[in-house]
């Protein structure tokens, strides 16, 4: 169980990598809709269009999704030092039960 | 200009290398020290070492290798590693972040070290093995389809180019006289949207792309060419007009020392040049912020004599109470000059370790332009080196500049480039050269020249394009600079389906008398701005000649209110004033404010009819006069 934590973390780590690369560098989750306008330009300095009452800026949905992001790498970082543990335990049992089994006391391992 | 076709081809045609010395030692210092790596790495290997040695050592192969050594689940490792480590190229090139993949690669190999069980898997080094050489053949064979494909290019090239450039040249419009220079309605909307951000308060940045501070939306890029915009507007239809124009243009050089614009140098000067201590944003490299805010200085300095920004540490980069790097545009300049002299290359790096041949070419025009207002000989002192060195270091099979080198590898790294994007600066500095690099551009935009539905032309580039101001979809910036680069040549035909295009795609608004394209970026429609009122030599002449003389010595326009009195034109011959004014707002009565003049003199203001007026003991004088549409003015010495 702690080796399959162990690889279920690695695998997240691959598949959020990959989410990551797709959308931020390829942006492929992105609608390229070519009508979207860019608020920054409707901005006059005086009369007219007011400061544009921001849609949610890329910036401010780009720090949202890193701080879920963050909270994920954690999360998982978490779970995998914690199973990285009982990996390392669970081997060092393995070794204790293989000196065990190498003296004539029949163990039943498993 | 005298220009020959056939001498300006002859250069182009006699280059034979693209890997000249410096960019080979780079190739083999870097060679050396991967097959030093490998060595190192396979020695345990060969040497039946601990577990851990094995593992770490076919780390230092490639990055992650080492989890192919411990086995196990762990070989995924090996995948996330290289998921990094391209991440942590990205950070290097976007960042310069020259750490991010040595701590990627060189702690893999220590992770796996620590990692290794009793035994390693032994195929690993097979595997590894495999795989390097792998990268390697594919590698080699990229290369050499692209150095086929850019040599059969400049054959093709070679054979047009004369012809080429003969076409360029008969088709180039002749320089304006100053008589017709005038701004429209529509360039007055478009330089509005330039005016209303550098009129701001100076520390406000409302209507300005915020998404990084490193790469091309950078806001010192939106600031640069704000500047870039207004610089040439005011040396080529404005000279006499002072008043808020030269304002803005002293606000967005003022607003480029906030620590908001320039403080990713404390970061890339300690992640890229390990400098924790002396992060001078005008030092070493960095020559995105030298070399543009250069030009930017110095436009502003040579079009209205004023010298504030020469004065010693009138420039303060504050990072903090404790902490100011004192520069001004001596400073600026000589970051640039000891650079160029300094770097083997002669181009050096923007972000640490990475050359980009464009931003040298900014850093160049900015040399030539203080070498003219302030005397100085910067330009003569390095510019065959220079040049020599683009040609060696910088440009491919093709004949093309590159865009991008790593100064520290020597490798090549893929970064959009266009001839045309150099030509304009390179006429400010080496205009034959420039010419031909025009011709040759030239000839490829004929190829997305289309016509529209009323038989116009436009330009026409398939797909959703990619706006380098904000990163999102679009072709307002390339639309803009090939216009901009059009005009700088003369080619007005290129110009005007450049215009169609940007008017037709990419969101063309006027609402409250300005001008823009909504789906441009800040950055792009900066661009825009000052492609609509380039005419030929226009850049080159704001560089290399400056405002006429007569304009630097006689009556100014120094007060009309923003934006109720719009400029479209102010020139002097030293004695009179010639002015061209439309109401921003409404037609009516407008206040305007005249300095320069001769202290006490009589003075005729001719607008329809004719008004007497005395210019005050200091020569100034404060005029009313109504505006009604188009409005000409000229103020000329009683007689």
């Amino acid at each position: 169980m702690p080796c399959c934590a162990f690889a279920a973390f690695i695998v997240s780590q691959v598949v959020l990598g990959f989410g990551v690369i797709e959308r931020f560098l390829l942006r492929s989750g992105d609608t390229l809709d070519d009508t979207a306008s860019n608020p920054a330009t409707e901005w006059h300095l005086i009369g007219g269009t007011p400061a544009p009452a921001a849609p949610p800026s890329s910036r401010r949905l780009g720090l949202r999704a890193l701080a879920i992001a963050a909270s994920i790498e954690i999360l998982l970082a978490l779970g995998a030092a914690y199973g990285y543990q009982l990996h390392t335990t669970h081997h060092l049992h393995h070794h204790d039960l293989g000196s065990v089994a190498s003296v004539p006391v029949p163990v039943c391992m498993r | 200009m005298a220009v020959i076709p056939g001498d300006i081809a002859q250069a182009f045609i006699r280059r034979e290398a693209t890997v000249g010395p410096v960019t080979s030692a780079r190739h083999r210092r870097t060679a050396m020290i991967y097959a030093a790596m490998c060595i190192l790495g396979l020695l345990p290997t060969i040497l039946s070492m601990s577990p851990a040695l094995q593992a770490a050592g076919l780390g230092l192969w490639i990055p992650g290798g080492g989890f192919l050594a411990v086995g196990g689940w762990s070989i995924l490792l090996f995948v996330l590693t290289l998921a990094l480590f391209a991440l942590a190229v990205f950070a290097w090139f976007g960042a310069g972040m020259v750490i991010a993949p040595v701590i990627v690669w060189l702690g893999s190999a220590l992770l796996a070290g620590k990692m290794a069980g009793e035994q390693t898997w032994f195929l690993a080094p097979y595997f590894v093995a495999a795989i390097v050489a792998g990268i390697g053949i594919y590698a080699y064979r990229r290369q050499q389809a692209r150095k086929t494909a850019e040599i059969a290019k400049l054959e093709a090239r070679k054979r047009s180019i004369a012809t080429a450039i003969a076409e360029a040249i008969e088709v180039a419009a002749p320089v304006p006289t100053t008589a017709e220079r005038e701004l429209t309605p529509d360039d007055l909307a478009s330089s509005r949207y330039a005016l209303d951000r550098a009129l701001q308060p100076v520390g406000q940045m409302n209507g300005y792309d915020k998404v990084d501070q490193f790469q091309t939306s950078a806001l010192r890029y939106q600031i640069n060419h704000l500047g870039y915009g207004l610089g040439m507007l005011q040396c080529m239809y404005t000279p006499s007009f002072h008043g808020y124009l030269s304002q803005a243009q002293r606000n967005l050089i003022e607003l480029y020392l906030d620590r908001r614009i320039w403080g990713y140098w404390l970061w890339e000067s300690a992640w890229g040049n390990l400098n924790l201590t002396d992060p001078d944003p005008a030092a070493k490299d960095n020559i995105m912020l030298t070399g543009w805010f250069g030009i930017q200085l110095c436009m502003y300095m040579s079009n209205t004599a004023d010298r504030r920004y020469a004065e010693p540490g009138s420039l303060p980069f504050r990072r903090d109470i404790h902490r100011v790097f004192h520069h001004d545009a001596a400073t600026i300049a000589q970051s640039v000059a000891k650079n160029f002299l300094d770097s083997e290359f002669c181009l050096y790096p923007c972000e640490p370790n990475w050359v980009y041949p464009i931003c040298n070419h900014y850093g160049m025009t900015s040399l030539k332009i203080y070498d003219r207002v302030f005397g100085t000989k910067y330009v003569p002192s390095v510019l065959d080196r220079w040049l020599k060195n683009l040609d060696t270091e910088f440009t491919d099979y093709s004949g093309s500049i590159i865009g991008l080198r790593s100064s520290l590898t020597g490798i090549r790294f893929p970064f959009p480039a266009a001839d045309a994007g150099f030509a304009g600066f390179e006429n400010c500095f080496a205009p034959d050269r420039a010419q031909r690099m025009w011709a040759t551009a030239r000839q490829d935009l004929k190829y997305i020249i289309k016509s529209d539905e009323t038989g116009a032309k436009r330009l026409s580039i398939p797909g959703k394009g990619f706006d380098f101001g904000n990163y999102k979809s679009g072709y307002a910036g390339v639309y803009a600079m090939l216009m901009d680069t059009a005009r700088e040549f003369g080619d007005y035909e290129i110009a005007d389906a450049a215009l169609r295009a940007l008017d037709r795609d990419c969101g063309r608004a006027d609402d409250g008398g300005i001008l823009r394209y909504s789906k441009g970026s800040n950055l792009s429609n900066a661009m825009a701005m000052r492609a609509r009122i380039h005419r030929r030599d226009d850049f080159r002449r704001t560089i290399a000649e400056g405002p006429p003389e007569a304009s630097l010595r006689g009556p100014i326009l120094t007060d009309a209110k923003y934006p109720d009195v719009l400029v479209a034109r102010a020139f002097s011959n030293s004695d009179d004033l010639d002015l061209v004014l439309y109401p921003g707002a409404k037609p009516g009565p407008q206040e305007i404010r005249i300095e320069r003049l001769r202290p006490g003199a009589k003075y005729a203001m001719r607008y329809g009819s004719e008004h007497a007026f005395t210019a005050d003991n200091n020569g100034t004088a404060s005029l009313s006069v109504e505006l009604h549409g188009r409005t000409p003015i000229h103020i000329v010495p009683a007689s």
